[in-house]
């Protein structure tokens, strides 16, 4: 049986992918009524497994339904087809460098795809490794590395858009 | 210990700022040890079809439901009595255990009282650390903008030791819209309302109504 502080922890997956507080309850929910019926609630990876059914149920309900629009080619692409994107090792270290401040990411969260709210989460939360992360997300290492240079310019962009605004707040 | 990332601090931050409220986490813990799912049935579309006989009894529970609410509505002026007036101080603690259930997103999550302060510029005023609410308050955990009968508010979320949520409202006292409430400033004792389960307390400090709310143990 999960405590409280899992529950949450499983909860802020669920809001990760959905970007949505009821629709993060339901997911949870719904995921937890899934693996209370299955055999593996004596399994040590528990949390695991419950957030795999989390995000195969989120695949299942939601995307197929198309209340979420579809990530746009561009980032299927971007790893070239499955095939190794030629960068530098250390790629995290682009995240590792960016910062942010909690307001606007805030702010930014909801701009964010998917696929780059469940890559924060794995990173930050779960301090996933980028190969962690490609395994957990069954995605290839190169599209992953894309995406963190895309998400960092999309970072950098919202805070440039900002700051007349940030430096207004301050002048107020 | 090397230092943590400012992005992955904010991501932590902000995801932690997520909290399943009191009233899912006991739903969640009764659905664990029972197995039983009281949540209202998802909509048609958002379940797969081979649950039908269990949804369609979901649907008529709901309709029944459904039914019995209208007709309470319906039959509501016939029965009433009449109108009657609930104190302020009552409306107000209603208000605020209703808040408080809910456990909105906080806007601002920080430790630090003076990074709320700051954060609540638009307010006519200026929270306090209340004297009464300090030596029982678990840990800030930050703030968001409210309202209490209408008038914006500071919010303060608190964790007390064993992980239960306080909150602590703050607004400009007057006492035409709030009602006379005990002045401690006068040594008058906080005025103690339990309301849908919750315990709040209201009283007028530094010219400021301060309401705290806390789930009763």
């Amino acid at each position: 049986m999960f405590d409280h502080q899992h529950l949450n922890q499983l909860y802020q997956y669920c809001y990760s992918l959905t970007a949505n507080e009821a629709d993060a309850y339901d997911l949870l929910h719904t995921a937890l009524e899934k693996w209370l019926r299955s055999n593996h609630q004596g399994s040590t990876t528990a949390i695991a497994y419950v957030r795999t059914i989390i995000r195969n149920q989120f695949i299942d309900q939601y995307r197929k339904q198309q209340r979420f629009p579809e990530e746009s080619l561009e980032e299927q692409n971007a790893g070239g087809h499955g095939g190794e994107l030629q960068v530098p090792d250390l790629s995290l270290l682009p995240l590792e460098q960016t910062i942010i401040n909690e307001r606007d990411l805030a702010d930014l969260w909801q701009l964010l795809t998917l696929k780059e709210r469940e890559l924060l989460y794995l990173w930050a939360v779960e301090g996933y490794s980028i190969d962690e992360i490609s395994r957990e997300q069954d995605c290839p290492r190169g599209t992953l590395l894309a995406r963190i240079h895309r998400l960092r310019k999309k970072i950098a962009r919202h805070q440039q858009q900002n700051l007349p605004q940030t430096m207004r707040r301050q002048d107020g | 210990m090397a230092e943590e990332s400012p992005l992955k601090l904010s991501v932590k931050r902000h995801l932690s700022s997520k909290q399943l409220s009191t009233e899912q986490l006991q739903a969640l813990n009764r659905l664990q040890q029972t197995g039983a799912d009281d949540r209202p049935p998802l909509p048609e579309s958002a379940e797969p079809s081979q649950d039908s006989p269990r949804r369609r009894f979901h649907w008529l529970l709901a309709a029944a439901a459904a039914c019995l609410l209208l007709g309470i509505a319906l039959l509501h002026p016939l029965l009433s009595p009449g109108p009657t007036k609930t104190p302020l101080s009552v409306q107000i603690a209603q208000e605020v255990a209703k808040n408080h259930i809910k456990m909105k997103p906080l806007e601002v999550s920080t430790t630090d009282l003076q990074r709320v302060r700051d954060y609540f510029s638009e307010l006519d005023f200026a929270p306090i650390s209340s004297d009464i609410f300090r030596p029982k308050a678990g840990q800030l955990q930050g703030a968001r903008y409210c309202s209490i009968q209408g008038v914006t508010a500071a919010q303060l979320r608190y964790t007390q030791s064993d992980g239960m949520l306080q909150s602590l409202y703050e607004v400009g006292y007057d006492p035409e819209l709030f009602g006379e409430i005990p002045r401690v400033d006068q040594g008058e004792e906080p005025l103690v309302i339990y309301a849908k389960g919750v315990k709040v307390s209201l009283w007028v400090e530094k010219d400021l109504l301060v309401v705290s709310a806390e789930n009763s143990k």
